[in-house]
């Protein structure tokens, strides 16, 4: 976290709407290709077991070494992904991160800090493990997408990889 | 070096206080509905699984949980119909062989007095060990029947409060857990979520474990003190089941109420050593078999540590303090390794910057 991130009260949380939200993040996890297989209905009662989170500008989401465990979706605000204080990406409303921690408990290999104030969609391993075995058919269609979101930046690394070997 | 190592595992204690105080202090004001509270907590673990089977299945969660408490409800209808008159007809039946079975316990210990006295020599007439033991026998003989007319009385409360407080526990559980984790800070909110879930799966494989190890054991107990003929077969089985949720000490209490029983029939050494023969086989088949396959690093803790918070719980907080001493002390464990764990890596990054 950087020394101008100043930390939210915990009863800021407390006596924040728990609905205004829902309806957006709804929406917005059906654009993502990991969730566009979930019907609406199914995603408003998994929405309900997600966390909603809000990070003050400079705050961190987690830093690269921390153990992860689980991905998040930017409802609104900047995220910026960085590692050794150098931007890899920006991620915006819609946009997602952290999603390997999904599938095991590997160390986070970036830090993911609020470029503004922003708020996040947390959804984790545990929750991801108990929603598979209850939704076993559409459990499998999920870990379907999310592999092929993985195999995607795979494949991308790899391209930028061979370009920077070749130039 | 070594202080560097120092300084988080005293803050870790310091913080651990922090945490565990609170929930100490909100225990002991709940503690009139602590029980009806606990047992719904152990309900809710055995439960959970049957209702996402349900869901699985396409079925509605409220009305998945409407159907799994409306059958636990039928089956303790069911149970307090047809197994309480023969588990009190029981109970009046020891409640009768009781001063039979302190006459035979006495007879006893006077052999056992006089065969020490003659072979060597040793006096135990004037306040010896034997006479204290046969008192504290027939003061633990009234405890057991006053307490129980006690718990009954409660039973009636509890079998309102327990289905309620679970089907709300079953309902509503995630959505308090995830309102809880949000009054975390950011900086805490995924250590605190991993040492949370870390905790509860260990748990939830103990309570799972420790509910099925005692229901296999009063099975074969009370098939075993059928076989052998001693009365009240059930009701020892059941009681030795329930011993059994006390690890380390409970096989030697469990030994305690079927040995008064084949007392008050006579001091037959067969019967007695039958009554052993059949809580051992329940016992060796409990620690090859069961133990290694359903318990297995569920508690993790050093025998030797467990021996003594088990023997400090039952001081401090009776029979239910030895039951959850374990899985108290492994919980706490986890949470105070998981925050020592974070504070040794925060001050591995402020030394390495």
């Amino acid at each position: 976290m950087s020394e101008n991130a100043t930390s939210i009260p915990f009863w800021d949380n407390l006596f924040r709407s728990r609905h205004d939200w829902k309806y957006e993040a709804v929406r917005l996890l059906a654009d993502t290709p990991i969730f566009s297989v979930v019907p609406k209905r199914v995603l408003r009662s998994l929405v309900d077991g997600m966390y909603h989170r809000h990070y003050q500008n400079g705050e961190a989401v987690f830093n690269a070494g921390d153990p992860g465990l689980g991905m998040y979706l930017v409802l609104s605000g900047t995220v910026a992904i960085q590692l050794n204080k150098r931007k890899l990406a920006e991620l915006k409303k819609g946009d997602f991160f952290g999603e390997v921690a999904l599938f095991g408990e590997e160390l986070r290999t970036a830090d993911a800090i609020a470029d503004e104030q922003c708020e996040l969609l947390g959804f984790f391993r545990p929750d991801l493990q108990e929603w598979v075995e209850r939704n076993p058919k559409l459990g499998v269609k999920v870990l379907l997408q999310l592999g092929k979101v993985l195999a995607e930046r795979l494949r991308s690394t790899n391209q930028r990889l061979i370009a920077t070997q070749e130039s | 070096m070594i202080l560097s190592y120092e300084k988080p595992a005293i803050k870790a204690g310091l913080i651990f206080l922090a945490l565990a105080l609170p929930i100490i202090f909100v225990g002991w004001l709940m503690q009139t509905v602590m029980l009806p509270i606990v047992i719904a907590s152990v309900l809710y673990v055995l439960l959970e699984p049957v209702v996402n089977w349900l869901q699985r299945n396409g079925m509605h969660k409220v009305a998945a949980i409407g159907i799994v408490l409306l059958t636990l409800v039928a089956a303790i209808t069911f149970f307090i119909a047809y197994m309480v008159p023969a588990l009190s007809e029981q109970f009046a039946e020891f409640r009768n062989r009781l001063p039979q079975m302190l006459e035979n316990f006495s007879q006893l210990s006077n052999q056992i007095e006089s065969w020490l006295n003659v072979n060597f020599g040793i006096n135990t007439e004037s306040g010896g060990l034997l006479p204290m033991a046969a008192d504290a026998v027939r003061q633990w003989s009234g405890k057991l029947i006053s307490g129980t007319s006690g718990v009954l009385a409660d039973a009636a409360l509890w079998l309102m409060l327990i289905p309620i407080i679970t089907f709300f526990f079953l309902r509503d559980f995630r959505s308090l857990r995830n309102q809880l984790m949000s009054l975390t800070s950011n900086s805490m909110f995924e250590k605190t979520l991993t040492i949370y879930h870390k905790v509860s799966s260990q748990l939830e494989m103990y309570v799972r474990g420790v509910m099925l190890q005692s229901l296999i054991m009063a099975i074969i107990t009370s098939a075993g003190f059928a076989i052998i003929g001693l009365p009240m077969a059930i009701i020892m089985g059941v009681l030795a089941g329930i011993f059994n949720l006390i690890p380390y000490v409970g096989p030697i209490l469990a030994l305690i109420a079927p040995l008064l029983v084949a007392l008050s029939i006579s001091i037959d050494p067969g019967m007695l050593l039958s009554v052993v023969a059949v809580i051992a086989i329940a016992q060796l088949n409990d620690n090859v078999i069961v133990v290694p396959t359903i318990l297995a690093r569920a508690a993790n803790l050093h025998p030797l540590i467990a021996l003594l918070a088990i023997i400090v719980a039952g001081n401090l907080f009776g029979l239910m303090g030895m039951v959850f001493a374990l899985p108290v002390l492994a919980s706490a464990r986890i949470i105070y390794t998981g925050v020592l764990h974070e504070l040794r890596a925060i001050h591995w990054h402020a030394m390495q910057s």
